[in-house]
């Protein structure tokens, strides 16, 4: 214990260093300002910045783009709350709640308990990190593909609980998921699969093309055709008083009990890899409105319909880390573009790097935890600059966003094919939107995909093609417990949300 | 009630039964695609042992016929009305048809000027995109549109090509 407070210490020195410490303002600012642009994503930001880290140590490296992560997640919550655009997937359940409450003149208390709620949720989800990862990375020396099957298979069913209130929607989603998860060369034949002959295709569809176009770029559709050219100008009230642009005691009283909630929840959520924190935060704001004295307050402009999902989405940025060093496999897409960067600076993430490069883990922990104060002290200073985006037209905004979104997907790949793949996921997003498909299901099949795949065929090379080995051993039982359970809970509550329906159908 | 007239002409609405028999429709077309062309058409049999390159493509598309077969029954079960938990505001698609054309005109001004970047510098294409889709959007305050659709591409362009030395066209 005390040799774990000391190296966190030194962590902690090793970040506030002027040299490190200039890269993690750095990545901070650019994850806000990246974030809080519609179309530009936290994972973007980390994009741009792993060719940087090359040049730099790994601290310097991994701080910087920890602290682009975690501005960027919360950055999203900006527009979400500005202009009901979520700057990033994850911001996407705070645009109900925080926009009405903009509407309302309450814009500055809104982004400021998304901050708050933000830095809560993370510095929750950096204690778990720092108390269990290495536990967990001791125990995952003993995991094999059939455990990381049976893994991948529990982190499925999440699509179940994601899916809204049609089930069947949501697993077609997540299937047009897995089956778009699935183009390129297949991974162990070498043989192209699902590409139509296309080169581009060879490698897959790049998860950032997918998330631009099925999310920002479908929303941007969704906005243009409810557009009214009449009301140009997105004006939002000025407060009507002091406490409208204020977190205050009361509200910190009244949002408390939500934030840890969902701090705990999306520290779960991104301690499982492949779900990441689009999931979490609408799970986060699922669990606030059914344990919230009022439930009908939400969309409305309610403050705990903010703080709810924020303080799970930013859980996420903390505790994927936990899958990310401990069994090296990523949370989400940001997670393993950071693992990109680990892998640049001779670092392999999994258990044996708490043996290799044990300082460079705490000092990841203290640059995640030093993240939340930056960007706090960060937010305050500018929020008022931030506001100003509220003053610009949606006329000026939406060709905007386009620009960025077409810029932003052809940076990645220098390929125009991309852009046209991100033009196909606007399309089928908008369809997607109208006909009430979850897109979180789609993304959580699309991410899972290739690992499922992955860890399935090793396993089956394995055990010579029988499926005995899914079934071998306590530590696959005690996971297929907890995926049985995992499914039985929410099979329970949609039969009770329809029998709630039915009943009020009768009445 | 000529207003309420006109605005209906301008929706088109699908009830929760139809908008479910449209979704099943088009994922039971697509599933059996998928099985019978696609996965034979563009993935090579290696003739090796199990699984191989086609075992869960296969797979994923027998279990989205299962679910488009059951999104169909719940569709006409809807539609034959025996379900009476059925009928939400929030669960009909509803199309504004205006909106619609101006997503299409938006679309087909970026698929153009995606197509024109193959030919034609970044800055040009996105100056014009920029100012179309303003346009199009209602922007007649020409300041506005001249200074928008002019800075941000060049300063845009500077920030990948200089910045992050990411290669523009």
């Amino acid at each position: 214990m005390l040799d774990m407070l000391s190296m966190l210490g030194s962590g902690f020195l090793a970040v506030i260093m002027p040299g490190n410490f200039i890269y993690l303002l750095g990545g901070v600012a650019l994850g806000l300002v990246m974030g809080a642009i519609p179309g530009l994503t936290a994972t973007m930001a980390i994009a741009l910045l792993v060719p940087l880290t090359m040049y730099l140590t790994p601290t310097q490296a991994v701080i910087m783009l920890l602290g682009a992560f975690n501005g960027g997640t919360f950055g999203g919550s900006i527009s979400a709350i500005l202009m009901a655009t979520p700057g990033t997937p994850a911001a996407s359940a705070t645009v109900a709640d925080g926009y009405n409450m903009a509407l309302k003149g309450q814009a500055g208390k809104a982004i400021k308990t998304a901050l708050i709620a933000s830095v809560i949720g993370c510095l929750t989800a950096c204690v778990l990190l720092v108390c269990i990862a290495e536990p967990v990375a001791k125990y995952a020396l003993k995991f094999g593909p059939a455990e990381y099957t049976v893994l991948m298979v529990f982190s499925l069913t999440i699509i179940a609980s994601a899916s809204g209130d049609s089930i069947i929607k949501g697993l077609m989603a997540g299937i047009f998921g897995l089956i778009f998860g699935s183009i390129g060369v297949d991974p162990i034949e070498t043989v192209p699969r699902l590409t139509f002959g296309s080169l581009n295709l060879a490698s897959g569809i790049d998860v950032i093309t997918m998330l631009i176009g099925s999310l920002a770029l479908a929303e941007i559709f969704s906005q243009i055709e409810q557009f009214n050219k009449s009301t140009t100008s997105v004006m939002l009230p000025p407060p009507s008083c002091k406490d409208d642009d204020r977190f205050t005691l009361s509200d910190l009283k009244q949002t408390w009990k939500t934030m840890i909630r969902s701090a705990f929840i999306g520290s779960g959520i991104g301690a499982l890899p492949g779900l990441g924190s689009t999931l979490a935060a609408w799970m986060g704001y699922d669990m606030a409105k059914r344990f919230s004295k009022h439930p009908e307050k939400f969309g409305t402009g309610y403050i705990e319909g903010i703080a709810g999902p924020e303080a799970a989405n930013n859980a996420v940025c903390g505790s994927n880390m936990i899958p990310l060093l401990t069994l090296g496999v990523p949370g989400d897409v940001s997670a393993a573009l950071i693992i990109g960067a680990l892998m640049l600076q001779g670092l392999t993430p999994g258990p044996m790097i708490f043996r290799e490069a044990p300082q460079d883990v705490y000092n990841i922990y203290a640059g995640v935890m030093m993240s939340n104060v930056v960007m706090a002290v960060l937010v305050f200073l500018t929020v008022k600059q931030f506001t100003k985006i509220s003053k610009l037209q949606k006329n000026v905004v939406i060709p905007m966003v386009c620009m960025f979104c077409i810029v932003g997907v052809y940076a990645l790949n220098s390929t125009l094919f991309d852009v046209a793949v991100m033009l196909f996921f606007a399309v089928l997003g908008y369809f997607m939107s109208k006909f009430h498909f979850p897109p979180a299901c789609m993304l959580v099949g699309f991410i899972l995909s290739p690992l499922l795949e992955k860890y399935f065929r090793q396993a089956m090379t394995i055990s010579r093609g029988s499926f005995s080995i899914f079934f071998d051993g306590a530590l696959v039982w005690v996971i297929w417990t907890i995926t049985a359970l995992s499914m039985f809970t929410i099979i329970r509550s949609k039969y009770v949300k329809y029998k709630e329906r039915k009943k009020a159908t009768a009445v | 009630m000529k207003n309420n007239h006109e605005e209906r002409k301008k929706e088109f609405v699908l009830s929760e039964g139809q908008s479910d028999f449209v979704i099943g429709a088009v994922g039971l077309v697509f599933a059996l695609a998928m099985i019978f062309l696609i996965i034979p058409g563009t993935i090579a049999d290696v003739g090796k042992g199990f699984p191989g390159p086609r075992t869960l493509p296969n797979f994923y598309g027998w279990i989205l016929l299962v679910l488009s077969c059951c999104m169909l029954f719940q569709a006409s079960r809807k539609r034959k009305g025996k379900s009476k938990i059925y009928g939400r505001a929030e669960d009909t698609v509803t199309f504004d048809l205006e909106g619609v054309k101006r997503i299409a005109i938006v679309l087909a001004i970026i698929v153009i000027s995606v197509v024109a970047l193959n030919f034609l510098p970044y800055i040009p294409v996105t100056i014009a995109l920029l100012f179309a889709l303003m346009y199009v959007l209602g922007q007649r305050k020409i300041l506005v549109l001249a200074g928008i659709s002019v800075i941000p591409p060049i300063v845009i362009y500077f920030f990948f090509t200089e910045g992050l030395r990411l290669v523009l066209p």
